[in-house]
């Protein structure tokens, strides 16, 4: 009797605590705003093929345990994680009243510049800095939209350290619907808003920031996405569901404890009592 | 698993601190010229297990890698300087700031702090102080035998003295503003310190420059809102509870994996 099939039940148990992870993550961020939750998906991991497939002769020959092996050996798999996949649903949008505060509505994100270059939030709370430079809650300076309208890195794009937005002095920061910053009635540029078509190459960097990792992918002209200031987008997380899926996660790491067990117990009853 | 245990400890850790806030808000609902405090999160920065954009095959990329996140940390308590609303108490050294802009108090060691409290008294030798006794910067000192004092809207203050009929101007309370209010820190009872993140001190007189006019006879009260930290105070809890069940999760799970055998 072959062990193998504990690996299978072994690499069930480690992909339920990969989901619990993820499950872990999306719940401590249920409150982050602009957060947006992870999904995993996983497929089977075909061993090799104990037989080859074999074309079914008419059985004029005895039936043996041979003619039962046209699963074609895909019998034993293992669990692998295929991916881990963003799911970027808008959030609710809750009223702060804050002027810097605002809340995109749409598929957009806002551009901000790190050391490490140009960087993508849905995080919206923003506040000036002491040279009055409008910046994140982290201090990263916040882009307005690059007049050339080419991507950064592209011919005709200008240097993203140029795109910085300043306030003057004191006087109320109004945000427009498509994201033109206004104080005491002139204007101060247009907050840079990217969309993209399919928002997979996004990578999660942590501090609510995205990274791209394929600046080749074009991006949408034109976007749709509104900007309402006074409002921050909640969470997209949805405790409920994660609720369930933990319960779900929890009950098959049981199972897949259970089989390994069972397995211990054929193999110790197999060692220990049929040799006697 | 052992990275579920300690993300949901980083969710109940910045619940705590939110309860935190909320409960300095709550506690400050009376005390003029409070400004609430808003904690902020974010997430932590993710373990990547298989980068996305990764070669699978010749000509197949992975569309997406495999990342985990760590949880969440506070990422900044910021003070939301909105202003507070008025309340009429008709004594002549209440003083409100319409608008923007910070009244200077000379602190006893030395440093100038600042306050949007309006609270002002007199001390024995007439210069105007506030509940503390530090004194106003500049420095306005009452005349003893003045009978009313009046403060016009810019600032000026002025006194009616017996033996002449035009009142007196005795002194200019002058405001000060900054870049980034929200970069201030607190000191407590009610006084601010500049930092590098707010920006110098701007003074000037009140109504140039951006600066608020001060209005005489009023307080500004608190800009706490007790439905919006009622309904953060719900969300806190339960977020505090969602995390503790994580825990208890992952405790079920590793409690299996020790009874394998």
């Amino acid at each position: 009797m072959s062990g193998k099939g504990i690996y299978s039940a072994l690499s069930g148990a480690m992909a339920q605590s990969h989901q619990l992870d993820t499950i872990a993550n999306n719940i401590a961020n249920a409150n982050t705003p602009g957060f947006k939750g992870d999904k995993n998906t996983f497929k089977e991991y075909l061993t090799t093929l104990e037989k080859m497939p074999d074309v079914n002769t008419v059985p004029r020959i005895p039936a043996s345990l041979n003619s039962f092996f046209d699963m074609q050996g895909t019998d034993k798999s293992y669990v692998s994680l295929d991916g881990t996949f963003t799911d970027h649903t808008q959030g609710g949008v809750k009223a702060t009243g804050n002027k810097l505060d605002v809340a995109l509505e749409g598929k957009g994100f806002i551009e901000v510049l790190t050391p490490q270059g140009p960087r993508l939030t849905r995080k919206g709370t923003m506040s000036l800095n002491a040279q009055g430079v409008l910046t994140t809650t982290d201090g990263f300076p916040v882009l307005k939209r690059d007049a050339s309208n080419a991507a950064p890195g592209a011919p005709g794009a200008s240097d993203p350290a140029s795109r910085t937005i300043t306030v003057g002095g004191g006087g109320t920061i109004t945000f427009t619907q498509q994201g033109e910053i206004y104080q005491n009635g002139e204007s101060l540029g247009q907050l840079s808003i990217v969309e993209y078509e399919n928002n997979e190459h996004l990578k999660k960097m942590g501090h609510s920031l995205y990274s791209i990792t394929d600046t080749t992918i074009p991006r949408v002209l034109n976007s749709s996405t509104e900007v309402h200031q006074g409002f921050v987008e909640t969470s997209n997380v949805n405790i409920v569901k994660e609720m369930t899926d933990m319960i779900q996660t929890s009950r098959n790491f049981e199972s897949a404890q259970r089989v390994i067990k069972a397995y211990d117990e054929m193999d110790g009853k197999l060692i220990n009592e049929v040799p006697k | 698993m052992l990275k579920a245990l300690n993300t949901a400890a980083t969710g109940m850790q910045a619940q705590q601190t939110q309860l935190d806030v909320t409960a300095n808000n709550m506690a400050n609902v009376s005390t003029i010229g409070f400004k609430k405090s808003r904690a902020e999160f974010e997430d932590l920065l993710y373990q990547t297990i298989k980068e996305p954009g990764a070669q699978l095959s010749a000509g197949t990329v992975h569309p997406s890698g495999v990342q985990t996140g760590l949880g969440v940390k506070t990422g900044a308590t910021q003070k939301i300087f909105d202003e507070g609303s008025a309340k009429i108490t008709r004594n002549p050294l209440d003083i409100q700031i319409e608008g923007n802009g910070f009244f200077p108090i000379q602190m006893a060691n030395g440093q100038i702090g600042y306050t949007r409290d309006g609270t002002f008294h007199k001390d024995t030798g007439g210069r105007i102080v506030d509940k503390n006794g530090n004194p106003l910067v500049p420095e306005i000192v009452i005349p003893p035998d003045a009978s009313g004092i009046n403060i016009s809207d810019l600032g000026e203050v002025s006194v009616a003295q017996a033996g002449s009929t035009a009142p007196q101007q005795v002194g200019q309370i002058q405001l000060v503003n900054f870049v980034n209010p929200a970069g201030l820190k607190s000191l407590g009872k009610n006084l601010y310190m500049p930092t590098g993140a707010s920006g110098a001190p701007l003074q000037g007189n009140p109504g140039e420059n951006n600066l608020g006019t001060v209005a005489q006879g009023q307080l500004e009260t608190s800009n706490v809102n007790i439905v919006d930290e009622m309904v953060n105070m719900i969300q806190t809890q339960r977020s505090y509870e969602s995390n503790s069940k994580v825990i208890q999760a992952a405790d079920q799970m590793l409690q299996n994996s020790n009874n394998l055998r």
